[in-house]
């Protein structure tokens, strides 16, 4: 096991670029997820690690050894893609040992192996079954299962949860994050779901349009977006996001958004530094509440309810401000129906303060 | 717009799929989807709900049973006859601009072209494809699509909508937007919608009414909130919610059910109780529990055995002896391996027989 590093590496597909200048380093023994949208070149980055595909520029490190020319199996990576990808016409149990016969493994110690993660992954008992007699969730098992069978110098998880069922999901996260800890060595998680990197990562990178926008610990990234685009995307629901003015009033400093003025007098040493007239405030959902919740620092708003959306146990309620909205998250079942005026209150010392010209970030709250 | 009540009466339907061997995809279903209502029925795959819609439509006819549109039946009818406007998981355009994909159901009966131009406007305002009329469909995302597939059923006037997972596949901001736009649509056009969904997120917020379906049968037919709060049976509480409900089994001892290491007072109720036996599973949601580092009246004694943080909330899966349970906490400083004290709010107990059917 061993730290997986990428210096500056590009890929150009049909005459694009998918990835581009990506420095990226994978700490040995961590789990760090790839956040990113459809698109966003996670999966490249794998097909690159694993040596299925070679960049136009750029290097592969597996600790001090270059392995840029080395073929994907001298690499001995564990790789489970989105789409299970099992051997149709293989049982279980051969489509979880494929690797280790590929090994050339005693017939013992693979026996040995197949049921020692088939126990841990609660498929014991479909291991003489087809995939296709499988359900849904127990084949993307079966494909972990293989991945994780053999010793491997990096695990790969390519959005293993996507197609799974969303109830099996919920369980299913929960299980494999123990389940990997278990198991130990070097995992890397590509995910567009920002909950499944909070729930899973010890170091997340945001990748987005074949960029690595920013690589952090998790916390880290989450509390310090290093840019507008970092706060959007790394925040469920996506954070809402005001340009506005910075105006003066007495001693007291304020920016404008035209639909509100929010207080920002506790930033002014860094604003002071940029020495800008234009932001973007950055407040994620979680942060607004309804205003009968005590809070600090308000600022209160009466607004209009455009829609509620109900999803698991929460409820995300789009609000009307000026032209656009305003979406807060509410952590239980309540349906606010379109039309219904509602009082929300934020804490001004918790928002997330960004430069309008550069999209970087400025100001950020706090963490308690 | 017209609005018709849909009625299924003892619908029963068996697929044949073998010589000797059939299934019975659903049974003996009585429903009724009121005027201008929007309804759901939500399940896990295989539960029937799209066998259900299908007889609706007529492109399936019952085994047994009847269908009713207000008061007349429809069971003889064909899918045209009936004047159903469906929208699938794929959106189906014809090879020709959004404009005549509208247009195409009135062209169809030839309605006079004037008349054509109005109604394709007036629709495309409310969709909102007014800015893509004169665009070619190849060239539009699975979102707009979608849309224009709503347009051009609407413009028939159908007496009912009838949508079979129509958000799939559809990426999740556009999923969002849909969602929003189907709503407002129903406010607005006051038809009867009748929507099948697996997402119990879709069903939730959209419908006024979920009929949640289990093996060929409706387990539950209520409102959303009611669904979530007093669920009938094990099933809809675990199917509802992310997490779903919290089951935990336990033996009725004098005044208690005992788990082992804990246990649950249950006096005021014990007479009723002893009807059903002395095994009994108590069900509470996850963000209901109340959980403290420090001892607290009335509380029991856990572990910590994963702490999973998802920004705006924490989900500690707790084990008290052979218990385990999940609770959801807004802000907590508890860790994995942590020891903390827990406590199940009266109010928002429910007590199920040990086949998990609800008795409190």
């Amino acid at each position: 096991m061993v730290n997986v590093r990428l210096e500056r590496v590009s890929k150009v597909y049909n005459g694009k670029k998918v990835l581009n200048n990506v420095d990226l380093e994978i700490k040995d023994q961590s789990f760090t997820v790839l956040l990113g949208p459809p698109g966003a070149g996670k999966t490249t980055i794998f097909r690159i690690i694993a040596g299925v595909e070679h960049p136009e520029t750029g290097r592969i490190f597996f600790g001090d050894k270059d392995v840029t020319k080395l073929p994907p199996k001298e690499r001995q990576v564990g790789f489970v893609f989105q789409s299970y990808a099992l051997y149709p016409h293989m049982t279980a149990y051969d489509n979880i040992a494929s690797p280790l016969k590929a090994a050339k493994m005693s017939k013992a110690e693979i026996d040995e192996r197949v049921h020692s993660i088939a126990e841990k992954l609660g498929i014991s008992q479909v291991l003489n079954k087809l995939p296709k007699e499988m359900s849904g969730g127990q084949r993307q098992r079966v494909a972990i299962a293989r991945a994780l069978v053999r010793d491997a110098n990096i695990y790969m998880l390519d959005e293993p949860l996507t197609n799974v069922d969303y109830k099996i999901r919920e369980s299913m996260r929960i299980e494999l994050k123990k389940l990997l800890r278990e198991r130990g060595g070097t995992i890397a998680y590509a995910t567009p779901d920002p909950q499944e990197a909070m729930s899973l990562s010890d170091y997340t990178a945001v990748i987005l349009n074949g960029v690595v926008e920013q690589y952090g610990s998790m916390e880290e990234v989450y509390n310090r977006p290093r840019n507008v685009k970092v706060g959007f995307y790394f925040s469920f629901p996506p954070m809402n996001q005001y340009p506005g003015e910075l105006v003066k009033v007495g001693e007291k400093t304020f920016i404008d958004t035209g639909s509100m003025k929010v207080e920002v007098t506790h930033a002014m040493d860094v604003l002071e530094k940029v020495n800008e007239k234009e932001f973007i405030l950055g407040i994620r959902p979680n942060q607004i509440k309804l205003a009968t919740e005590p809070v600090e620092n308000p600022l209160e708003l009466e607004l209009e309810t455009i829609v509620t959306e109900i999803i698991g146990s929460e409820s995300l309620v789009h609000l009307k401000l000026g032209d656009g909205k305003m979406v807060i998250h509410i952590p239980s079942i309540r349906r606010f129906e379109p039309g219904e005026r509602l009082k929300i209150a934020f804490n001004q010392k918790e928002v997330f303060i960004f430069s309008k010209a550069t999209g970087e970030l400025v100001y950020a709250p706090e963490v308690a | 717009m017209k609005m018709v009540e849909v009625r299924l009466e003892n619908i029963t339907h068996i697929y044949v799929t073998g010589r000797k061997t059939q299934t019975l995809a659903v049974k003996d279903i009585n429903l009724t989807f009121p005027h201008a209502s929007f309804c759901a029925l939500l399940g896990p795959s295989g539960c029937g709900k799209t066998t259900l819609m299908r007889i609706i439509a007529g492109l399936n006819i019952q085994t047994s049973g009847h269908v009713y549109f207000d008061q007349q039946e429809v069971t003889p009818l064909t899918p045209r006859e009936r004047n159903v406007a469906m929208v699938f998981q794929f959106p189906v355009l014809y090879e020709m601009n959004v404009y005549e994909n509208i247009a195409f159901p009135l062209r169809s009966v030839k309605v006079p072209e004037s008349e054509v131009k109005r109604k394709v406007k007036e629709v495309a305002e409310l969709v909102g494809v007014t800015h893509i009329l004169n665009v070619h469909p190849s060239t539009l995302d699975m979102g707009s699509k979608q849309k224009v597939v709503l347009a051009r059923a609407l413009v028939r006037e159908p007496n009912v909508f009838l949508f079979d997972e129509p958000l799939t596949n559809l990426d999740p901001l556009g999923r969002l937007e849909m969602r929003s736009k189907i709503k407002e649509l129903q406010r607005n056009i006051k038809t009867t919608m009748i929507y099948v969904t697996h997402d119990q997120a879709e069903a939730l917020t959209l419908a006024d009414k979920i009929a949640v379906m289990d093996f060929g049968v409706v387990v539950q037919y209520d409102e959303p909130t009611k669904l979530y709060e007093h669920p009938k049976n094990e099933f809809v509480g675990f199917f509802l919610g992310n997490p779903g409900m919290n089951f935990i089994q336990g033996t009725l001892e004098d005044n208690a059910i005992n788990f082992g290491e804990f246990k649950y007072d249950v006096s005021d109720v014990v007479e009723k109780l002893k009807e059903y036996g002395t095994e009994f599973k108590i069900g509470i949601r996850a963000e209901y529990i109340k959980v403290s580092k420090k001892p607290f009246k009335g509380a029991f004694k856990a572990k910590c055995i994963v702490s999973e943080h998802l920004g705006t909330s924490t989900l500690l899966d707790l084990k008290a002896g052979d218990k385990e349970f999940k609770a959801k906490l807004r802000i907590t400083d508890v860790k994995e391996g942590d020891e903390v004290y827990v406590q199940f709010p009266k109010e928002k107990v429910h007590i199920f027989n040990k086949a998990g059917e609800l008795i409190i």
